[in-house]
C-alpha cells in the first residue's frame, strides 16, 4: 500500500502528470523541473501593524524556509502563485535585507510571479517575470480559478490553483487535528498557503467543495509528514 | 486593614469614616472611591449604602461606573462626579486616564478597596496596585482603606495601603462565627464514579429547599449551574420558586434574580461564584456546596453567606458529586473545624499588565520616564522591577521592541524633545479604552430568544458546533438554536431531551495545598475512611487488596494494560494545574524512551497516561531532574505556552481583544496568535512578550514549585504496582473528560493506522 510510512513528501498523479507534494506546503513537477509555492503573503505582519507593532519576522521565515524548498529541489523555475504579497503597497515596502534575499533566491531558480487578488500590481525591480498565469506541462497555474465562459461553474481543466488556503480537521481516535493541506481531484489541485502567518479556510467548507468532484483527496500537512486521505470520511470534521 | 469573615458588615464599617467625614464638612466633587472585584457588588452596595443614607437625612450623592453603566450618565459623572463614587478596578484605570483625572481626583480624601484578598494575586490585582500608585500621585493625603476575609497571614496585605511611610492599622475584630457544616454521605451505593453534576443527590437538594426559608445552591462551573437547575425544575412538583445566577446571564436577568433575592420572594438561587462576594442577603438559612469545595477559604466565604445575624451560626452542607470529592469534602470539613485558612501567593506582577498601564499613564499626559519608574515601583507587585526590565516594557509599549530595525512607522510612544512620552496619535488611546483590562475572555456571542429579550451570552465555539435544530440549556431554559442573526444567536423554547450544554472556558479551580495533604493523609487514616460512605469504603477496600493505597511516605504509581493502551497512572494530590504540567513532561520523556504516548489526563488528585507502548520503569521516568532540561523545552513548545502568549499579546495591546460574535471567515482579518509565537520564538526568543509569556506560565502552574517538592519529596520512593487490569483508584480518572493529547511518534503512528483504515475503506467500496 503506497506512503504508510510517515514522509516528507507523496507522488501522486494529477492529470496524468507526477506531482510531488510536500509536507512544507511546496509542490514540485520532477518532470519539468518546477516548483510551485502558492499565497505566501510577504510583509502580512508589516501590513497588519496599524494600531500595535506586530513582529515583522513572518517575511524573513517565509523567504527562508522557501529558499530551503528551492535548495532542495533545485528547480529550473519557480511559480509563485499569487498573493506572494499581501498587499501591493507593502510589496513596494520591502526592507532593503528581504529585497536582498529575493535577489539571491532569483539567482537560484527563475522566479514566477503570478499575480494574485492582493498583489494585483507587482514592484518592476522583483526577479524574474510577473504573470497573470502560467501553464506546467498539461497544466495551468493560476491564483484563482479559471471557468469556462460558455458554462457556468465549469472550469476550463486542469487546473493548479492557489487562493483558498485550505486546511483540514481531521478526527482521530483521541483529538482533533487541524492543518493545512493539499486538495485535489482530477481536473483541480488547490494548493496550501506557505506564508507564515497565514490561516486557512476549512476543505469542507462550500466554497472549495464547490470547485471540487466526488473523488477528492487531501494532502495533510502535519509538521514535518504529509498523509494522504480520501475526504469522502466521516474523519473531516467543520468545527474549526 | 479590616479583616473580617463574611457577613461581618465589614463593608458598611468601610463608607463609616467618609460618612463621618462628609456629615461634619460637607463637599463637593469626588470624596470617596469605592473599589469593588465584582460589578454586581457594587450595585448591591450603592443600593444597601443608600438606603441608610437616605434615612440619616445625609445630603450625599451615590453613584456606580462600570462597563454596564449608560453612556450618558458616564458623561455626566465625567463633568459633575458624585461625592461617593463606587466602580471596578477596570472602570478606575479608565478614569484614570481622562486629561481631566488630575483635577478630578485632587479632592479625594479616601479610597475603599473592598474583598482585596480575591484581587490580589491576580493580573487584575496587578492593574489595581498600579492604579492606586498613579491615583496616590494626584491624590497624596488619600486614605486608603482596605477589606478582606479572614486570611492565614493578613499582614502580607499592609503594602497594598500605601508606601512604607504611610502610618497603617490592622484591625481584626474578634467575630469567629459558629459553623454548623454537613456532608451528604449518601447510604446507598447510588454514589457517581465520575462527573460533577450531583444527579443522584437531586431528591435531597430539593428536601433540603423545601426545609429551609431561603438556601442559596453553590457550583463550581456555569455548566454545572445550568444543569442542576434544569434537574431541579424537572422535580420542582411542589412550584418552588427557584433562581439562576451567573456571570453569562444578561445583566438585566441577573439583576432580578438578585433584587428578588433580597426581597425573599426565591425559595433558592442556584449560583456559581459570580455570588460568592458581595453583602449579605437576610434570611439566608442553608448555603449547600455541590461538588468539591477545592478550598478552605472559599468554602469559608461561600457558608458565611448564611446566617444573617452574627450571633447566628451558619448552616452548610456539602454534597459530593462523585467519590473523589467525598474525600474532599471530609477534608475541607476538618480544615475548617481546625479554622485552617489558605495562604494567600503574592507573585511578581504581570508584565503585559505594566505594558498596558504605560500606555494608559501616556494617555493621560506626557510622563517623565525616571518617575514614572518610581511610581510604578510602590505598587506591590512591581516592587522588584528592575529598570532595566522597566525600559524593556517601555521599549516595547511605544516601538514594538523588536530587533528588526525598519519598524519604525508603528510606535505607539514616542520620547517628545522635552523628554517626555507621550501617544502618537488619538487613535493608540483609543485602542487602549478598547482593550483595557486583565481579563482576556474567549470571544462570546450573545443569545436572544427569537422575537424576545437578550439571555447572556455564550462562547463563540460552542455556537459555531451548532446546527439549526440543535438543542442547548442556556439561562435555565431549553433552546432550540435557530440560526445566527446580526452576530447574535437566535434560540426558540424547545423541549428536547438530550440538550448539549454550553461549554464554558475558565471556572475550573484547582485544589488547594492545604486541602490537598489533608485528602492524601486522610486515605491512611483509617478512624477517617470510616466515616467515608459505605460504598466509598467498600471502594477504598478493594484498592488497597488489589492494588495499594497512596500514603504519605511513598509515591503510588500503577501501570496496567486496557484495550489497546497502556495506562500510568500517579497518584500525586498536587492539584490539577501540577498535574497538568507533570502530564507534559510525563510525555515528553515517555516520547523520548519510545512509549509513543498518546495522550492524558489530569485531576486535582492524580494523572493518568495512555501510551502504545507499556512502561515497565516508571521511577526513571520519575525522576526530579525532569524539572531542569525537560520542563523548559516543554516550556518552549506546549500548547499551553501559545494560550498564555494569546492572553498576554491581548493585555499588551500587540493584538485586539474579541469583539463578541466576531467569526474568521475564508479570508482572516487577524492573525492567529500562533503563528506570531511561532514566529517571534524563532527569530527573537528573548523578546519580551515571550518572556511575560514564560512569567505568566509560571505563575498559572504555581504549582511548577508543588511539582518540584513533590518530585525531591518521593525521589526513590515510589511505589510502583504494576496490574493485570485497571485498578479500582483509577477509574474516576479514566471517565474523567478533559483529556489532554500528546503530539509526538503517537500521533503519528496513529495517522498511519488512520491513513491505511481509510484508503482501506476507499478501495473496498470499488
Amino acid at each position: 500500500m503506497p506512503g504508510l510510512t510517515k514522509s516528507s513528501f507523496i507522488d501522486i498523479r494529477f492529470h496524468g502528470e507526477l506531482c510531488r507534494l510536500y509536507a512544507d506546503a511546496s509542490l514540485f513537477l520532477p518532470d519539468e523541473q518546477t516548483l510551485i509555492l502558492s499565497d505566501l503573503h510577504l510583509q502580512k505582519g508589516f501590513a497588519q501593524s496599524k494600531g500595535a507593532p506586530l513582529p515583522g519576522y513572518d517575511t524573513q521565515d517565509t523567504l527562508n524556509r522557501a529558499e530551503q524548498a528551492i535548495r532542495r529541489n533545485r528547480p529550473v523555475r519557480t511559480i509563485l502563485l499569487g498573493d506572494s504579497f499581501h498587499t501591493s503597497e507593502a510589496a513596494y515596502s520591502l526592507p532593503a535585507a528581504q529585497r536582498e534575499h529575493i535577489a539571491r533566491l532569483g539567482e537560484l531558480t527563475e522566479l514566477i510571479w503570478i499575480t494574485g487578488n492582493h498583489d494585483p500590481d507587482l514592484p518592476a525591480d522583483l526577479p524574474g517575470r510577473a504573470l497573470p498565469q502560467i501553464n506546467a506541462l498539461s497544466v495551468l497555474c493560476s491564483h484563482l480559478p479559471a471557468f469556462s465562459a460558455s458554462e457556468e461553474h465549469k472550469l476550463i481543466s486542469p487546473q493548479i490553483i492557489g487562493h483558498y488556503h485550505p486546511k483540514a480537521k481531521l478526527k482521530l481516535k483521541a483529538r482533533h487535528l487541524t492543518s493545512k493541506c493539499f486538495i485535489f481531484d482530477s481536473q483541480l489541485l488547490i494548493m496550501p498557503a506557505f506564508g507564515s502567518f497565514t490561516g486557512g479556510l476549512n476543505v469542507i467548507s462550500h466554497d472549495i467543495q464547490r470547485l471540487l468532484g466526488p473523488q477528492q483527496k487531501a494532502g495533510f500537512c502535519f509538521q514535518d509528514s504529509i498523509y494522504l486521505f480520501p475526504v469522502t470520511s466521516a474523519h473531516f470534521t467543520s468545527s474549526v | 486593614m479590616l479583616v473580617a469573615p463574611t457577613g461581618a458588615g465589614k463593608t458598611l464599617a468601610g463608607f463609616l469614616p467618609s460618612l463621618i467625614d462628609l456629615h461634619h464638612s460637607p463637599s463637593e466633587g469626588l470624596h470617596t472611591l469605592y473599589i469593588s472585584p465584582l460589578k454586581a457588588l457594587a450595585v448591591d452596595i450603592a443600593r444597601n449604602l443608600t438606603m441608610p443614607v437616605e434615612e440619616m437625612g445625609l445630603d450625599i450623592r451615590i453613584e456606580t461606573r462600570t462597563g454596564d453603566t449608560p453612556t450618558s450618565k458616564r458623561n455626566r459623572q465625567r463633568v459633575q462626579p458624585p461625592q461617593m463614587l463606587l466602580t471596578t478596578p477596570e472602570s478606575l484605570e479608565l478614569m484614570l486616564g481622562w486629561p481631566e483625572a488630575s483635577a478630578l481626583f485632587s479632592q479625594l480624601k479616601c479610597v475603599i478597596i473592598d474583598e482585596i484578598h480575591a484581587l490580589v494575586g491576580t493580573k487584575r490585582g496587578d492593574l489595581l496596585s498600579l492604579s492606586l500608585a498613579a491615583l496616590r500621585h494626584s491624590a497624596p493625603d488619600c486614605q486608603t482603606i482596605g477589606l478582606s476575609a479572614t486570611l492565614a497571614t493578613p499582614e502580607a496585605l499592609m503594602p497594598w495601603l500605601g508606601p512604607e511611610t504611610q502610618n497603617k492599622t490592622l484591625v481584626i475584630p474578634d467575630l469567629s462565627r459558629r459553623i454548623e457544616l454537613d456532608i451528604h454521605f449518601t447510604q446507598s451505593d447510588d454514589l457517581p464514579w465520575a462527573g460533577h453534576s450531583a444527579h443522584y443527590a437531586i431528591a435531597e437538594i430539593y428536601q433540603q429547599i423545601q426545609a429551609h426559608q431561603t438556601t442559596l445552591v453553590f457550583v463550581n462551573t456555569r455548566a454545572q449551574a445550568e444543569l442542576l437547575f434544569q434537574a431541579l425544575w424537572h422535580i420542582n412538583d411542589d412550584g418552588l420558586k427557584i433562581g439562576i445566577h451567573h456571570g453569562s446571564l444578561d445583566v438585566a436577568q441577573r439583576r432580578r434574580v438578585e433584587a428578588a433575592m433580597a426581597d425573599g420572594r426565591l425559595d433558592a438561587v442556584v449560583a456559581t461564584s459570580s455570588l460568592d462576594l458581595g453583602i449579605d442577603w437576610a434570611d439566608i438559612d442553608l448555603v449547600i456546596q455541590v461538588g468539591a469545595p477545592k478550598g478552605t477559604a472559599r468554602l469559608m466565604q461561600r457558608i458565611g453567606r448564611a446566617g444573617h445575624r452574627l450571633d447566628a451560626a451558619s448552616k452548610a452542607l456539602i454534597i459530593p458529586a462523585n467519590r473523589f470529592e467525598t474525600f474532599e469534602a471530609l477534608a475541607a470539613k476538618l480544615a475548617i473545624a481546625e479554622r485552617h485558612l489558605d495562604e494567600l501567593e503574592q507573585p511578581e506582577g504581570a508584565l503585559e499588565i505594566l505594558a498596558q498601564h504605560l500606555v494608559g499613564r501616556a494617555v493621560a499626559a506626557p510622563f517623565d520616564a525616571d518617575r514614572m519608574y518610581q511610581q510604578i515601583t510602590t505598587a506591590p507587585p512591581y516592587s522588584h522591577v528592575s529598570r532595566e526590565m522597566f525600559d524593556k516594557v517601555l521599549d516595547f509599549v511605544s516601538t514594538g521592541g523588536y530587533a528588526l530595525g525598519h519598524y519604525n512607522q508603528f510606535h505607539r510612544l514616542v520620547r517628545g524633545v522635552d523628554g517626555l512620552w507621550r501617544v502618537t496619535s488619538a487613535a493608540v488611546a483609543t485602542r487602549w479604552r478598547m482593550n483595557i483590562g486583565a481579563i482576556v475572555e474567549t470571544g462570546t456571542m450573545k443569545v436572544r430568544l427569537k422575537g424576545g429579550p437578550v439571555l447572556g451570552e455564550i462562547e463563540d465555539y460552542f455556537v459555531q458546533g451548532l446546527t439549526p435544530g440543535d438543542s442547548f440549556i442556556f439561562a435555565g431554559r431549553v433552546l432550540e438554536f435557530v440560526g445566527v442573526k446580526a452576530q447574535i444567536a437566535e434560540a426558540r423554547p424547545a423541549s428536547a431531551s438530550e440538550p448539549k450544554v454550553p461549554a464554558y472556558a475558565g471556572g475550573r479551580l484547582p485544589l488547594s495545598p492545604g486541602l490537598a495533604d489533608k485528602v492524601r493523609s486522610l486515605l491512611t487514616d483509617p478512624d477517617l475512611v470510616a466515616q467515608l460512605p459505605p460504598a466509598v469504603v467498600e471502594w477504598i477496600g478493594l484498592q488497597a487488596t488489589r492494588s495499594a493505597l497512596p500514603d504519605e511516605h511513598r509515591l503510588l504509581v500503577e501501570t496496567f494494560p486496557r484495550g489497546a493502551k497502556n495506562y500510568l497512572v500517579v497518584y500525586s494530590f498536587a492539584g490539577r494545574n501540577a498535574h497538568q504540567t507533570l502530564g507534559m513532561l510525563l510525555t515528553r520523556r515517555m516520547e523520548r524512551a519510545g512509549f509513543s504516548p498518546i495522550g492524558f489526563v489530569a485531576t486535582d488528585y492524580a494523572i493518568a497516561v495512555w501510551s502504545l507502548h507499556p512502561v515497565t520503569s516508571p521511577e526513571a521516568l520519575l525522576h526530579s531532574d525532569m524539572l531542569g532540561d525537560d520542563l523548559e523545552e516543554w516550556m518552549a513548545e506546549s500548547s499551553m505556552l501559545k494560550r498564555c502568549f494569546r492572553s498576554v499579546a491581548t493585555i499588551a495591546g500587540l493584538i485586539d481583544k474579541k469583539t463578541p460574535g466576531h467569526e474568521k471567515t475564508g479570508k482572516q482579518v487577524t492573525i492567529n496568535s500562533d503563528l506570531i509565537y511561532d514566529v517571534l520564538r524563532q527569530h527573537q526568543p528573548d523578546h519580551l512578550l515571550l518572556e511575560a509569556t514564560r512569567r505568566d506560565a509560571a505563575r498559572g502552574l504555581t504549582d511548577i514549585r508543588r511539582l518540584s517538592d513533590l518530585l525531591a519529596r518521593y525521589d526513590g520512593h515510589i511505589l510502583h504496582q504494576d496490574l493485570p487490569r485497571i485498578s479500582p483508584l483509577s477509574i474516576p480518572l479514566l471517565l474523567e473528560v478533559g483529556r489532554e493529547a500528546v503530539t509526538g511518534t503517537g500521533i503519528d503512528e496513529m495517522l498511519s493506522d488512520l491513513q491505511a483504515e481509510l484508503i482501506e475503506d476507499a478501495f473496498a467500496e470499488i
